[in-house]
């Protein structure tokens, strides 16, 4: 019994918290200048040899996600648990005054935790690039089809906002409808769909010598002996506001550094344009994670737990 | 000439003010290093205001803006202070935290940083953004306090001068602790959640945002441990503060991540 209570009071005590936040303190500023998650070979070419044989060791190159992050942050909430417990516990047995404001906190801290390893178990995410009309599926029957994706500009011609219209189905079956933005994400069946990205589409129609008709997309080759013509962009051209091909020539393989802008009509090698459009589709960050109101509940307990202790202890003076 | 141009010369004219109380002692000094003190921080607001008009949405949206907010929130907090102490007021603390706010102003008057207002990328169009960058700033002016009056806590010889600098630290930590919880990390967090579908991602701003709470986290426990308190804990206040400012301004030049428009 009394080894016990030996190693709960060391998991509950201030020392091992103090040292615990001075350890994740020196290590996490260590490894906010080390570059994370790049490959092995990374660190062995930038790093003295055994600077990197260091970081390695240590896992430096994906610090938060470590042994070495994980294990000290692992016993920082048993210590907050284990404190938590005694000063209820305490001030119950022996009655004291109501002071629950430094339990609340710990207590959102402690959901916090909680929510942070059921959101690394729990979670999806993935990025889906859909074009006007086209649609993805999801889980449990649900899909959603892209309506409509609109840029809008500021007069300067940076983005203002994008804006994906959505059609959200269930079996089939036309379930809401949302209107989502950067900022503004949509929800539904345990689903957030967020405006993550974009990505400008290029479809050019050539005819070649024998009057063939090609479709180019980006990066799509137009080879001529030992040089081919990569189509990199299309552009507006801005005296007649008609869109041109943009190539870039490479012979033997090797860029030569030219480019050719290339209107519609007419040639580049043996290759008549005969259409040139872009398009965008949008970017859709889609997310399933469960934890998230969990993660919310516990920011308000340490919300309510922080003012009740501060206040209390700027209003009353208490401050010692 | 901007406000906040103006404002500058005024706070400059509110240090030369308080140097010259400092060295001859003459009640009329402070009084006019408070009224330059207060109008530097309403030009520093009208500034704000009127940014804020023009772009249609709060002006806390790049680095002019922010050191803009993060002076006049300084100011005010300096004045609000030495109303509230009287004739108990530190004239070195005042000094040296005016001290902040006029280097903050300097550097936001400085040619390296862009003044032009452009309205807010789709990224930074979010009222949690607005709270996570408030709160947080005005968590940091209440740090700043804290950074001068540990500093003159170290330099003094006198316990009871001690004793004022100590309490003094302990109060405006604990007042600008919780702010900056709630601004630097929970709403930073929710602005992230509605933003990028996360909470937390690991991003440098974020986890220096997180090591500067972990210290001044430090520095509120060690108040219960006796042998800790103190010296130890002036330090770490001073150590804090230091990290606030790598997060804002350090992060940026030396760091790459999500926070690049900051």
């Amino acid at each position: 019994m009394n080894m016990i209570i030996k190693i709960f009071e060391f998991f509950r005590s201030m020392k091992l918290a103090i040292v615990l936040i001075v350890y994740m303190v020196i290590s996490s500023i260590i490894a906010t200048f080390i570059p994370q998650g790049l490959d092995l070979s990374y660190y062995l070419a930038n790093y003295h040899h055994l600077v990197a044989s260091l970081i390695l060791l240590f896992q430096f190159n994906q610090f938060f996600y470590s042994p070495s992050f994980l294990i000290p942050a692992g016993l920082f909430f048993v210590n907050i648990c284990c404190c938590s417990f005694y000063r209820v516990y305490y001030r119950y047995k022996n009655k004291l005054k109501k002071k629950f404001g430094p339990d609340l906190v710990h207590i959102g801290i402690i959901l916090l935790l909680i929510g942070g390893l059921y959101s690394s178990f729990s979670r999806e995410e993935s990025l889906a690039f859909l074009d006007k009309g086209e649609s993805y599926n999801l889980k449990r029957g649900y899909q959603i089809v892209l309506k409509d994706f609109s840029i809008e500009n500021y007069e300067d011609g940076r983005v203002k906002k994008w804006i994906s219209q959505l059609d959200i189905q269930r079996y089939g079956e036309f379930y809401k409808e949302s209107r989502i933005l950067v900022n503004q994400p949509a929800s539904f069946g345990g689903y957030n769909i967020y405006q993550m990205s974009y990505r400008k589409t290029l479809n050019v129609l050539v005819i070649d010598s024998q009057g063939k008709e090609l479709l180019l997309n980006e990066g799509g080759v137009l080879p001529l002996d030992d040089t081919i013509f990569m189509l990199s962009d299309i552009v507006i051209d801005e005296p007649t506001g008609l869109n041109h091909a943009v190539f870039d020539e490479f012979v033997n393989r090797k860029s030569t550094g030219r480019r050719f802008k290339v209107n519609i009509g007419e040639s580049v090698a043996n290759y008549h344009i005969k259409s040139a459009d872009s398009d965008f589709v949008s970017g859709l960050g889609i997310v399933e994670d469960r934890s998230s109101p969990l993660i919310l509940i516990a920011m308000i307990f340490v919300i309510i737990g922080l003012v009740l202790i501060y206040s209390r202890e700027i209003i009353k003076g208490e401050v010692k | 000439m901007t406000f906040s141009t103006i404002a500058f010369f005024i706070l400059l004219g509110s240090m030369i003010a308080q140097i010259v109380n400092l060295l001859i002692e003459r009640k009329i000094f402070i009084f006019i290093s408070m009224v330059f003190m207060a109008l530097s921080a309403i030009l520093l607001l009208i500034d704000f205001v009127t940014r804020s008009i023009t772009m249609n949405f709060v002006s806390l949206t790049n680095l002019y803006e922010s050191l803009i907010f993060y002076s006049a929130v300084t100011l005010i907090i300096v004045f609000v202070y030495t109303l509230l102490a009287g004739k108990k007021a530190l004239q070195p603390i005042i000094f040296g935290t005016t001290m902040i706010a006029f280097a903050l102003l300097s550097l936001a008057s400085s040619p390296i940083v862009p003044k032009e207002i452009n309205p807010p990328i789709p990224a930074l169009q979010s009222y949690w953004l607005v709270l996570h960058v408030s709160f947080a700033f005005i968590g940091e002016a209440f740090f700043a306090l804290s950074f001068v009056t540990s500093i003159f806590y170290l330099l003094a010889r006198d316990e009871v001068k001690k004793k004022e600098f100590e309490k003094l630290t302990i109060k405006s930590i604990s007042i600008g602790y919780p702010i900056f919880t709630a601004g630097a990390i929970l709403f930073g967090a929710i602005w992230a959640y509605y933003a990028w579908g996360r909470f937390w991602g690991w991003d440098p701003k974020e986890t220096w945002a997180l090591i500067t709470w972990f210290t001044y986290t430090l520095f509120l426990h060690l108040r219960l441990i006796k042998k800790a308190q103190g010296k130890v804990a002036m330090i770490i206040s001073i150590i804090g503060f230091l990290f606030t400012l790598f997060t804002f301004f350090g992060v940026n030049y030396l760091l790459s991540g999500l926070h690049s428009y900051t």
